[in-house]
């Protein structure tokens, strides 16, 4: 029960005014109406050569010094180069060296460490609190890559706590990453399912299942596209979800369509917010053609290569 | 022309500027409105706005009269619920365009959104391009103009009303149909388009309702109430005469059965618990407890005008319609002489009831029926229905016998259907989508009236957190014990938690994010007196909310009919020779000496337990007197506290008693003593102390346990949670529910494995038991199974009179070392006793392998069955399923079931091996019980045996030489359908389109016998969740 957001800018031709952070933030904010207990950002930075960005959660209090100490030993015991590490809100950023397997890695350090995201250009952030509070901890405005996702989170069935908020990290695949407005009415079903097939939850929240679900898919080699095909016969409930990759952004809607998602494209972005207002933020004054998909039905928007 | 800058300006300041120049009928021009949502919201005068960009949500909604153009775009629900004038939209329309729209024109030049008009009623809604999915979705009258293409499912579900469009139509919605448009059609479109400047030169295709879901085919036949105890208690037997009436009822109409009033088994409720400190009527201190003070002010969390309630007590939603408006004239008057408030229900405000009400709260129902801005402004507060206990996850149903043309109307629908009224709010899809609705309906009436929802017990401690967040006054909370007058009855029965868990959940809900005792809780459902209400108030509720009582203090006898239209009191009816028999005024005045007997009853419970004031009512003033009741309140187990009350009633009791040859009722949720009680409280003078001394005495007399320790586990202590605000319930009656099946092992993620047996069942049903029954009774048995695609499972096929082979799954019951039959689907090797391993042979690779096993050999054959890769096990609940009718005097024994799923659980094996239960299966609820708790199917016998026409005569069924073959086929196909409808209908209410994604997460149990057999938590679970 939320709000979700994107943004894809086909090319590097552009002549947008603020900076994909900044936009995002503003979508989030028209319709945070839609969810005020937490929101978060999936950002696609450029990519570093040789290093791969990580991001933990670290408590919020005395402890976090020992934590991060204990982050850095762990990786590095899982044979991680730590390249440098920054600090930022209720998160431990890394830049690391590993040219490892980032599956088995996942794996190995999953129920010791909590993971938010890891990948070459993906990095997410994300809190408890309201956009425009929350965006200036977390620089989201300097942010101005391809693409990127977003999220303001109404709970529903699961805690408040910044792990519980969106974006979620498909666990162990690089540069994935979901958001999702609805609810999974058969979580526990295809929870206990995925945990059979040795895949790891760090929440009860079904956005997650959603991630660790794609997780699963492409651990056995199924692609994407089929992938969110598959979602809509094996997830139940009613849902809108947006996944992002390292090149592109996904959909998927359920066959009731009750959650609302709109697009809007033009020849430089493709932006996509739960309501018009979100959209008409970045476009004060002007008539936008919008659309909104289909049910039962699922899409792939990618960079120009 | 005045001009408004919404860059500037709030929307509530700019709202209440737009009503101002409204008033004076200045036309204004409002300018950077860049999408924003609730322009010109509750406008009632027929004024010029000029919208100089898009708007967002509900612009012009719950409006009549202005002329509103809009230069670009609108989002959701432009024109919602508009009465009359209109509104231009100069670009494109988001989703549910003019839903609910009573009246007046709604033009949006471009495209339009997904389910545009949904519940729309009257007026026009045109679209100058192409429609998006599911316009006209459920409309009930108006016309749809769509001058460019449709998308799939254009008049789904539509009862009334004309569409026409002009370009292609990609699909027909369920109950749709195309016709020619008449000459008068298309001469109105034609003025129509002349008015606002469109000219079209195509052929108009027009859609209606086909009318074949209107009402339902077979009528149910009338019953008489069976007497509780035959069916819930101490004395009831498990295939009991209301067991066995809903059998042969749905063999015979072939769906779920309906009824009034609420859940009718033993609820752990109330009764169940006493006062701490001994209330002693004859010792009432008059002059003390006349201090007590009772006033309740409510709603005035968000700056409305709180409802002045001159004690905790409110009348529960009742519609008009359910009701006569005789009826809804009395209570209005009832609740004005004490000071308390009504509540209009479904359907919409009758004048008489307002003009004698004199704080009345407007409720809006998904389909809007009735609803519209002049009743919401002449009310004292607005309540959006979410559910009710009665039935969380069904709309209102309104038979088509109580439909009269006048409730038609004023409803804005067609008269002569059965109303089912859509499960949710076309704009309400979430606790996200819930925030707008409220705030539209603020913006609508100035911010001045409380703002509350109504809401059925299930999801509670999740559902209250959103309620609070989404800025509500209160919510009015109801228990699965709550009245209705129509329902499926096995929903009434089974889905939603008990009314002391629902308050219990919701305060622990509140308490997990800090809110407690910032979001009052009305509680109803079951609350009969000053004892019950007083007991609501110390578990943590702010007021109680009375429904049913307050029609058993009119008159109602309980014959629960209330779903017919035949009330013989003339309460629930709308035939007039029926409501010529109530008497307003006196049944206003019976109604105010009941809620003045609660009065004195409140006052003189919260006196003596030490307060001055109602709301110091606590926790510590209450005990438990039953496990069940201690379990689920966490109050101290103290049953010491059930003694003296009825001594003390006994020694007292010099009035007429209930006399004990009078037939109970058929609910044990108001037994003939609550009746009674109720009764005697109707027609008592609240100034006679002696009375209501005795009357009280009367009330504090607890109910014996209904839940004996020794009672074992049983099916019917399961209920399910239903969806609310955190998910989406699935419409019962118009959304799909797959009830496909597949029996196999080795489920995973992904498609379906090929190389490995299966048997594709329609639904999740197997029969048993039949193999030494008369050849025509198998005959038609196989013809059912096969019509039906459900399987069998016996020593042998069944034996058919038929020339044409039934085609149905045979799985082949057998004994370990007699010969498989290479024909058969299946094989299940029964097992008695403790398990040794077996020599197991698949006769053919598509061959299904099973084997049944009871409570003692399902641990012990697990292992053996995964090893050699088994396709399935049959969980015996009975003492052998191979003895014919073996139901009939076996006990039930559930821990199978439990015991099978924690061992493959342990094992990290949960479905690689197919479950199938068996033993005292009776209902589609039942089977959704097993399919919850990790089942793919359940095995019926005695069953249908019984729908059948069989009879139970000294521990075996017979079947009459009589009974034709026929006749036999068609009941067991009917009881199918019904029962095949029960499970899914239980499925959506728990938001699940298919029946296999039903959970365990989705039951909890109201007994603790029940909670241990199937290691199933209680419905009002544990203080705090540390983690979820």
């Amino acid at each position: 029960m939320c709000a979700i957001a994107g943004i894809l800018f086909k090319h590097n031709r552009r002549s947008f005014n603020l900076t994909t952070g900044e936009a995002l933030t503003l979508i989030l904010d028209s319709t945070v109406h839609r969810g005020m207990d937490s929101c978060g950002w999936a950002l696609y930075k450029d990519p570093i050569k040789d290093t791969i960005r990580m991001r933990f959660f670290i408590p919020a209090d005395e402890s976090a010094e020992s934590e991060i100490k204990r982050i850095e030993q762990t990786l590095s015991a899982h044979r991680v180069t730590i390249l440098n590490t920054r600090r930022l809100g209720c998160t431990l950023g890394v830049h690391a060296g590993f040219s490892g397997d980032l599956l088995a890695l996942t794996h190995a350090i999953e129920k010791e460490l909590k993971p938010v995201s890891m990948g070459t250009r993906l990095d997410i952030l994300k809190d408890v609190g309201r956009p425009f509070d929350v965006a200036p901890v977390y620089n989201i405005g300097a942010f101005n890559g391809s693409h990127g996702i977003a999220h303001n989170r109404l709970a529903t069935e699961s805690g408040v706590r910044p792990e519980t908020a969106h974006p979620f990290w498909a666990c162990g695949f690089s540069d994935i990453a979901t958001v999702h407005n609805g609810q999974i009415t058969n979580y526990w079903i295809m929870r206990r399912r995925l945990e059979r097939k040795g895949m790891v939850f760090q929440t009860e929240n079904d956005t997650e299942l959603v991630a660790v679900y794609l997780a699963y898919q492409m651990r056995c080699n199924i692609s994407l596209e089929d992938s969110l095909k598959a979602s809509l016969d094996d997830l139940d409930g009613t849902f809108s979800y947006l996944v992002a990759t390292k090149d592109s952004i996904g959909y998927a809607k359920d066959k009731l369509a009750a959650k609302p998602m709109v697009k809007y494209e033009n020849d430089e972005m493709i932006v996509i917010s739960s309501e018009e207002v979100g959209i008409n933020r970045l476009f004060p004054g002007e008539a936008l053609e919008t659309t909104e998909p289909a049910p039962l039905t699922y899409g792939i928007w990618s960079l120009a290569s | 022309m005045a001009t408004i800058d919404l860059s500037h300006a709030p929307m509530r300041t700019a709202n209440e500027v737009i009503r101002g120049y409204g008033a004076i009928h200045q036309s204004i021009e409002i300018i950077n409105p860049d999408a924003k949502h609730y322009i010109a919201v509750g406008l009632t005068n027929p004024i010029d706005v000029h919208i100089k960009g898009s708007a967002g949500y509900f612009c012009g909604g719950l409006s009549d009269g202005p002329a509103i153009r809009v230069d670009k775009n609108v989002s959701w629900g432009v024109g919602d619920n508009m009465l009359g004038g209109s509104i231009v939209v100069g670009g494109n329309a988001g989703a549910i365009a003019g839903v609910a729209l009573r009246g007046g024109d709604i033009v949006i030049k471009g495209n339009m959104g997904s389910r545009s008009g949904q519940v729309m009623k009257q007026g026009t809604l045109f679209c100058g391009g192409s429609s998006s999915f599911m316009a006209g979705y459920m409309m009930y009258g108006g016309r749809i103009i769509i001058l460019g293409d449709s998308g799939e499912k254009v008049g789904e579900n539509m009862a009334g009303g004309e569409i026409f469009v002009g370009g292609q139509i990609q699909s027909l919605g369920s109950d749709a149909q195309l016709t020619i448009p008449t000459e008068e059609d298309l001469s109105g479109i034609a003025e129509f388009l002349k008015k606002y400047g469109f000219s079209f030169s195509g052929v108009f295709k027009k859609v209606v309702c086909a009318g074949k879901d209107l009402t339902y085919g077979t009528p149910e036949p009338k019953t008489k109430p069976i007497a509780y105890p035959e069916f819930s208690g101490r004395q009831s037997t498990y295939w009991n005469k209301k067991v066995c009436e809903d059998i042969r009822i749905k063999g015979s109409i072939g769906r779920y059965r309906v009824r009034g009033f609420g859940a009718a088994r033993h609820i752990p409720h109330f009764n169940d618990i006493a006062f701490k400190t001994r209330v002693n009527p004859e010792k009432m201190d008059r002059s003390g407890f006349e201090k007590v003070r009772l006033r309740t002010f409510i709603g005035d969390r968000h700056g409305g005008r709180a409802l002045d309630l001159s004690m905790p007590v409110m009348i529960a939603p009742m519609s008009f319609g359910a009701l006569s408006p005789e009826v809804k004239q009395a209570l209005g008057i009832a609740s004005s002489m004490s000071g308390i408030s009504e509540n209009t229900g479904e359907g919409g405000m009758s004048s008489v009831e307002r003009a004698e009400t004199r704080q009345l709260i407007a409720q809006c129902l998904s389909g809007r029926l009735g609803w519209n801005i002049h009743d919401m402004k002449r009310s004292d507060g607005i309540e959006l229905y979410i559910s009710q206990g009665a039935k969380p996850g069904l709309g209102g149903q309104l038979m088509a016998a109580k439909l009269t043309p006048e409730i038609a109307a004023m409803r804005g629908i067609p008269a002569g259907m059965d109303l089912r009224s859509p499960s949710r709010h076309p704009d309400v899809l979430g606790g996200d989508d819930l925030i707008m609705k409220i705030r539209e309906f603020r913006e609508a009436v100035g911010w001045r009236l409380p703002v509350s929802i109504k809401l059925g017990g299930g999801r509670t401690r999740d559902d209250v957190k959103i309620a609070y967040k989404d800025n509500l006054d209160f919510v009015e909370l109801d228990g699965l014990q709550g009245g209705t007058g129509a329902a499926s009855s096995e929903v009434l029965e089974y889905v939603g938690i008990p009314t002391i868990s629902a308050i219990m959940e919701a305060m622990d809900g509140l308490s997990e994010i800090n809110a407690r005792g910032q979001l009052p809780i009305v509680l109803m459902g079951g609350i009969q007196n000053g004892i019950d209400a007083a007991k609501a108030i110390a578990l943590g509720a702010t007021a109680v909310g009375l429904g049913t009582p307050m029609l058993i203090a009119a008159g109602c006898i309980g014959c629960m009919q209330c779903s017919s239209g035949n009330c013989p009191l003339g309460l629930t009816t709308q035939t007039p020779e029926l409501t010529k028999r109530f008497d307003v005024q006196r049944s206003a005045l019976k109604m105010h000496h009941y809620l003045e007997s609660i009065r004195w009853q409140l006052a003189a419970v919260t006196h003596c337990l030490g307060h001055d004031h109602v709301q110091e009512l606590n926790r510590n003033d209450l005990v438990a007197l039953t496990p069940e009741a201690a379990a689920l309140t966490r109050l101290p187990y103290e049953p010491e506290y059930r003694t003296g009350y009825r001594e003390q009633y006994d020694a007292a009791n010099d009035m007429p008693g209930v006399s004990s040859a009078k037939k109970e009722t058929g609910t044990a949720n108001y037994t003939k003593q609550s009746f009674e009680l109720i009764r005697m409280m109707s027609e008592s003078n609240h100034e006679d102390n002696d009375v209501q001394q005795n009357l009280l005495t009367q009330a504090l007399v607890p109910r014996e346990n209904p839940f004996p320790e020794d009672r074992p586990g049983h099916l019917d202590d399961i209920v399910f949670l239903s969806a609310a605000l955190t998910r989406l319930v699935i419409d019962p009656y118009r959304e799909d529910c797959s009830t496909q099946t597949c029996i196999t092992r080795s489920i995973g993620i992904g498609p379906k494995k090929e190389d490995q047996p299966a048997i594709d069942l329609d639904k999740p049903f197997f029969v048993t038991g039949f193999d030494d029954a008369p050849v025509p009774v198998q005959s038609a048995l196989a013809k059912v199974l096969s019509q039906s695609r459900c399987g069998y499972i016996g020593r042998a096929p069944l034996k058919t009179t038929a020339k044409e082979t039934p085609d149905y799954p045979w799985l082949q019951l057998l004994k370990p070392g007699e010969d498989p039959d290479a024909g058969a689907d299946g094989l299940v090797y029964v097992i008695n006793g403790s398990f040794e391993p077996i020599s197991v042979k698949r006769m053919h690779p598509g061959q299904l392998i099973g084997l049944s096993v009871s409570a003692t050999s399902a641990c012990d054959a697990l292992p053996f069955a995964l090893k050699n890769k088994l396709d399935l096990l049959v969980l015996d609940q009975t003492t052998g399923i191979e003895n014919p009718w073996v139901e009939l005097d076996s006990p039930i024994d559930l821990t199978v079931l439990r015991n099978a799923v924690r061992g493959l659980q342990t094992m990290g094996k949960e479905e690689e091996i197919a479950l199938v239960n068996f033993g005292g299966l009776r209902s589609g609820t039942d089977v959704a019980k097993a399919l919850a708790y990790n089942c793919l199917g359940s095995v019926f016998s005695l069953v249908m045996g019984i729908a059948m026409g069989g009879s139970i005569q000294d521990k075996q069924l017979v079947f009459a030489d009589d009974l034709e073959e026929s006749a036999m086929v068609e009941a067991g196909l009917n009881w199918i359908k019904g029962t095949a409808q029960e499970t899914a209908i239980i499925a959506r209410c728990t938001g699940k389109t298919n029946v296999h994604n039903l959970e365990p997460e989705d039951m909890r149990a109201i007994t603790l016998s029940a909670a241990k057999a199937l290691d199933i938590p209680l419905a009002s679970g544990p203080e705090k969740r540390e983690s979820f």
